[in-house]
């Protein structure tokens, strides 16, 4: 640092003063079919990349999506009366403006599940179970947080939960315990988890 | 009716949290947004949790007449017009007689460390006039001068011509910030809650015993 150089402080002010604000212009999310459900039992928001890939090998296997909106990241699986809504972020749309367009579904449903996973180091408390391969607990951040407070908002029942996990790849053990709420909230569970060894993309450990 | 938003040190919330808890005031309504961050939590007033925190809650007491509005994530700028926009309805429909946005501005922009550490803006004649407290600077293009403060500025902006409306900023650092929200606070308590009455001690949150989180696990050591 050189003497007299003004070091601005890191900061929770996370507005720049000198930004002008836009009038919002809402963008289309390009959705392949209109967003008109029909009767939803039940609505599973599905959430990073760990629960969406049991998901796809354990629920979905091979079902094709009824619609998706590529933009936005969001894809829509219609499992009898449940409906799926996996969810890849993408910087274009806020959490906000998904649910927004997601509220037919929400609304229409009769019961509202979010599923979601952290890193297990990232699980703030002292109570954690002595088996430290994954556990589920509620409360979360990110678009099933937004779920979760539109249904608050609007006095609907909603529940949360976020599997915490470690950074390991998924295997049949520590998927397990997602596998066992699966069940739990009313999904069928085609296939267990068999984690697939595949070659490091570098050579550096070769 | 107090507002607050995040800024510098998170000292509005800090001490929305105080007038909350010192007031008891009853969580009457929560506000949903496409533009509000999302965020989930334990109730940070009670250690029974009945009802889980959202990220924007009205809080009230019919009694004090008093109306807080808890913002406790940041608003995203695309979306923060439009919000603003139906803010402003509401507030009309509210009829609320007084608005105060609490913030903050960076402390390196207080150029005389012994004046008042708050400043302020005001459309009304505000006790803060009384009270030796510098206004807000206005720049050369008439903009208000108010780094780090977050939206409130654009706020009172939209709201000045409808409400009676101030900002009280606290000039803070980023930190331990909860001596700076008891500064607020009994400089709130000045302003709008003494009002010839008896002072009252403040009560502190439950949540604020966990400012930094957790204590690291055992296993660290």
């Amino acid at each position: 640092m050189v003497f007299g150089e003004l070091v601005i402080p890191t900061t929770r002010a996370l507005w720049d003063d000198e930004e002008e604000l836009q009038e919002y212009v809402q963008s289309d999310m390009e959705w392949e079919h209109e967003l008109s459900p029909d009767v939803i039992d039940n609505l599973y928001v599905v959430d990073t990349s760990t629960v969406i890939k049991l998901f796809e090998k354990c629920i979905l296997t091979d079902l094709a999506p009824v619609n998706r909106s590529k933009r936005a990241g969001v894809r829509i699986y219609q499992l009898k009366q449940d409906t799926v809504v996996l969810y890849e972020h993408k910087t274009e749309f806020v959490s906000g403006e998904i649910i927004q367009s997601l509220r037919p579904f929400i609304d229409k449903a009769k019961n509202v599940y979010g599923i979601t996973s952290s890193p297990i180091a990232l699980y703030q408390s002292n109570d954690a179970p002595e088996d430290f391969t994954c556990f589920v607990r509620c409360l979360s951040t990110g678009i099933t947080a937004n779920l979760m407070s539109y249904c608050i908002h609007n006095n609907r029942g909603c529940q949360l939960f976020i599997g915490y996990v470690e950074q390991a790849p998924l295997d049949s053990i520590n998927s397990e315990p997602f596998l066992r709420l699966f069940g739990e909230i009313g999904l069928e569970i085609k296939s267990h988890y068999n984690m697939i060894l595949q070659a490091p993309s570098n050579n550096l450990y070769m | 009716m107090a507002y607050t938003h995040v800024s510098v040190g998170n000292v509005g919330q800090l001490t929305v949290d105080l007038i909350i808890t010192t007031l008891n005031l009853k969580k009457v309504a929560s506000i949903w947004h496409p533009a509000i961050i999302p965020f989930i939590g334990g109730d940070p007033y009670q250690v029974e949790v009945d009802n889980p925190c959202t990220a924007c809650e009205l809080y009230t007491s019919e009694a004090l007449k008093i109306a807080v509005i808890q913002l406790r994530s940041s608003i995203e700028p695309r979306l923060a017009l439009d919000f603003f926009a139906l803010l402003r309805t509401d507030i009309l429909n509210l009829n609320i007689s007084e608005i105060v946005i609490l913030t903050t501005v960076f402390a390196y922009e207080l150029h005389n460390i012994e004046s008042s550490h708050f400043c302020y803006i005001s459309n009304s004649d505000t006790k803060l006039k009384k009270l030796h407290i510098s206004p807000i600077v206005v720049n050369e293009f008439g903009k208000y001068v108010a780094n780090g403060a977050g939206f409130a500025i654009k706020l009172y902006e939209l709201l000045h011509d409808v409400v009676k409306c101030s900002v009280l900023a606290k000039y803070v650092s980023e930190g331990d910030n909860r001596p700076d929200a008891f500064a607020m606070m009994n400089l709130i308590k000045e302003l709008y809650l003494l009002e010839g009455k008896n002072s009252f001690p403040i009560k502190i949150p439950l949540s604020w015993n966990y400012v930094f989180g957790n204590p690291p696990p055992v296993g660290l050591f």
